[in-house]
């Protein structure tokens, strides 16, 4: 047995607390298998099977229904990458002096060469969301705080706020906008994300008090979270 | 502030938004059109846009077909298709006529690095930074000696041909004006080339430095790319790509066309030179080639990337025609002759592929391989007496270059006299050559192969899934509206991305 044997086997075990009429049946006084190893993936009859909370898990089928054909969320190339931070935020580029980091790193970030590297990487690596974090604290910082101080228009980002409100529905009115802009999310106020979002727009405040640093942690979040760089 | 932001990350990326599909589902309209833009223009949706596509709930047929006709659409089809090409060309086009700058120990003076036996009789010696003592051409009547023995003319000063304005320090020998040596040699040809009285010419204009020729090549692998984004643009037929007689030129190609082209024993002129176009920088223009030419397949860029035959027709037997060579489940037979065969497909372990590579790969019998030049029938027939009659023993060296003049197995015999490329042709194969691969592209495009390839490599890139995962009566059918389209690749690409398989993701 290999030393993950046991690891998939606990897993496997918490996935079978079902009682679904298709799950199988245990078998009945005992669980040795044929040559009589221990089934441990199902419960002993004198025990009852885990419960789960419905309000944490919620329904779903026993079953996954037969799927057609579909695209797979594909993670954003580093050109898709770098033009949509630049084309959300009005221009502005991830930037040392003057060179543009996502053509100096595009050998870190996998983009293909066509010689060396016949295909982009397109996995969303720790190596990638390293320096896609890295854009987004640089490009945020900018764009955040040129649209405040009016030296960024048309505006982008405070869309539908004044960037120095914090009244609880504008904020949220501005975060659903954004969902919409950033992640084409169009969930609106039931949105969930929104929710956290507005969690940490109110964290930050409370923190520093000051309204751009609370915009800018969110327009990280916006640009780390993987409805930004999956599509 | 960064604890604030990570903080304020991680409460965001820990939030479980319950959101995340389990099975493919249909996406909302805002997705969907989200994915779209950022497939066919490889960009985000813009406030405008967002706000017109959850007025209207859907991406309409004109902002789609706009989006098809836009040069963002180009450029992510010339992307896909540099996967396919992998046009990107490494090729140290030519050497003896780099001009390298030894400026890194501070002398700031110019010389052609590999001629220097010839014009300074030493290897790797230049000259130092004096003021030399040359006549009317440049020809240096005096010079010190270096340590090495090699001649120490000095430099001149010359406003090089691509930067007229500017003056740069040379060496006497490189900046040779001489036009025909006193042995008679021509100096623009490569007959000069080992003529010591030989040098750049005015204005250098025989000469260019490395950064010049990494322009060159990069213009070589981004004429096919040139012909991808024209072929989209036009929404012209897709087979265009592939049997298309136009030449793509850009400024840096055409001046190396016009001054250098004939030092280059890889490349020459697709064109007479009388007919080169002027072209301004930043532009690309199609001008007509000859009847030889058969689009990205007979392009330098796609030659001088694959430089064998075999090669050639291995990649696009992968990237157009959608197969691979497998070895058969049996496994390969074993070589058991000591003087095994030279025809592969013959011979054991190389036959179950070369059977099928080697009629293919003869396709492009006419072009050079590490190179790019054109073998045309009038130089180079399929059969030359002289060479069978000189056999074995030619002295001439086109003969020994070019055709079998050697038995070393006696499946050769009966090819003595021929053309390399056509020996161990057989049947329609030996009609190959001549024909060239614009035959192999017509043919794969008459029966229907090149578009449900085109649809099963543009299936992968728009589902972002291996083929082997996407059903094949999919394909079929989108390979089928593909031809019906006339092989609009516009088409084909509007049929993927309003289907319900790329509607639904996961």
């Amino acid at each position: 047995m290999t030393p993950r044997a046991p690891v998939l086997m606990f897993l496997m075990a918490g996935c079978s607390g079902t009682s679904g009429s298709d799950a199988p049946s245990p078998q009945a006084g005992g669980s040795a298998g044929p040559q009589g190893q221990v089934d441990t993936a199902l419960p002993p009859p004198d025990r009852e099977a885990p419960g789960v909370s419905s309000s944490e898990v919620g329904a779903a089928d026993a079953a996954p229904e037969p799927e057609g054909d579909h695209r797979a969320l594909k993670r954003m190339s580093v050109a898709q990458t770098r033009t949509a931070m630049e084309q959300l935020s009005g221009g502005i580029e991830w930037a040392e002096g003057s060179a543009v980091l996502w053509e100096s790193y595009a050998a870190t970030l996998g983009v293909a060469d066509h010689q060396t590297r016949l295909r982009d990487n397109l996995d969303p690596s720790i190596m990638y969301q390293k320096f896609l974090d890295d854009a987004a604290v640089q490009t945020c910082t900018a764009w955040v705080a040129g649209e405040a101080d009016g030296t960024r228009t048309p505006r982008g980002f405070f869309v539908a706020i004044e960037p120095d409100a914090t009244d609880a529905a504008s904020v949220r009115a501005n975060l659903v906008r954004l969902r919409q802009l950033v992640h084409a999310e169009q969930s609106g106020d039931t949105d969930p994300v929104v929710d956290g979002l507005e969690v940490v727009f109110d964290t930050v405040l409370r923190r520093t008090s000051d309204p751009v640093a609370a915009w800018t942690t969110v327009c990280v979040g916006l640009f780390t979270h993987p409805d930004f760089f999956t599509y | 502030m960064t604890g604030l932001l990570l903080l304020g990350l991680a409460a965001a990326l820990a939030q479980d938004d319950g959101l995340t599909p389990f099975l493919a589902t249909e996406r909302p309209p805002l997705a969907h059109g989200r994915a779209v833009s950022l497939d066919l223009r490889g960009q985000p949706l813009s406030l405008a846009e967002v706000d017109a596509l959850l007025a209207s709930g859907e991406l309409d047929d004109e902002t789609l077909d706009a989006w098809l006709a836009s040069p963002e659409f180009a450029e992510q089809v010339v992307r896909h298709h540099k996967g396919l090409f992998l046009n990107n060309v490494v090729f140290d086009l030519d050497p003896f006529r780099t001009l390298r700058d030894y400026g890194q120990f501070g002398f700031g003076v110019w010389y052609v690095y590999y001629l220097s036996p010839v014009r300074r009789g030493a290897a790797m010696t230049n000259c130092t930074d004096y003021d030399a003592d040359v006549n009317e051409l440049n020809q240096p009547l005096s010079w010190r000696t270096h340590w090495n023995g090699g001649r120490d003319e000095g430099a001149v000063d010359v406003n090089p041909w691509w930067d007229m304005d500017s003056t740069i320090r040379v060496c006497a020998y490189d900046a040779q004006l001489t036009e025909v040596s006193s042995s008679g040699n021509d100096c623009s040809t490569l007959e000069g080339q080992s003529d010591p009285e030989c040098g750049c010419g005015p204005n250098l204009v025989w000469c260019s430095t490395a950064e010049r020729q990494d322009r060159v090549t990069a213009a070589l692998s981004e004429a096919i790319s040139q012909r991808v984004r024209d072929v989209v643009a036009e929404d012209a037929p897709y087979t265009e790509l592939l049997n298309d007689q136009g030449v793509y030129l850009n400024e840096d190609l055409v001046d190396y066309y016009r001054n250098r082209v004939q030092f280059s024993s890889t490349l020459s002129s697709p064109v007479p030179v009388e007919v080169l176009p002027s072209v301004d920088a930043d532009t690309w223009v199609e001008v007509a080639g000859g009847e030889e030419l058969s689009g990205a397949l007979t392009e330098p860029g796609w030659l001088l990337r694959f430089q064998t035959n075999r090669g050639r027709a291995n990649r696009f037997f992968t990237e157009f025609l959608c197969g691979e060579f497998i070895p058969p489940e049996s496994g390969i037979l074993e070589i058991a002759e000591e003087n095994p065969t030279p025809d592969l497909s013959q011979k054991p372990v190389c036959m179950d592929c070369h059977t099928v590579l080697e009629p293919w790969a003869a396709y492009w019998g006419r072009w050079q391989e590490v190179g790019a030049n054109h073998y045309d029938a009038a130089t180079y027939p399929a059969y030359s007496e002289e060479c069978a009659d000189c056999a074995p023993h030619c002295q001439d060296v086109y003969c020994r270059r070019n055709y079998l003049t050697r038995v070393r197995h006696p499946h050769e015999e009966s090819y003595v006299g021929s053309f390399l490329p056509y020996v161990f042709l057989v049947g329609d194969a030996e009609e190959h050559p001549d024909l060239g691969p614009a035959l192999w592209a017509d043919e794969i495009t008459a029966d229907g192969r090149l578009a449900r390839c085109a649809a099963e490599k543009a299936a992968v890139w728009l589902l972002g899934r291996p083929e082997q995962e996407i059903d094949p009566e999919l394909i079929d059918g989108w390979a089928a509206d593909f031809t019906a389209s006339g092989l609009s690749y516009r088409a084909l690409v509007r049929t993927i991305v309003t289907s319900p398989s790329y509607r639904s993701a996961k």
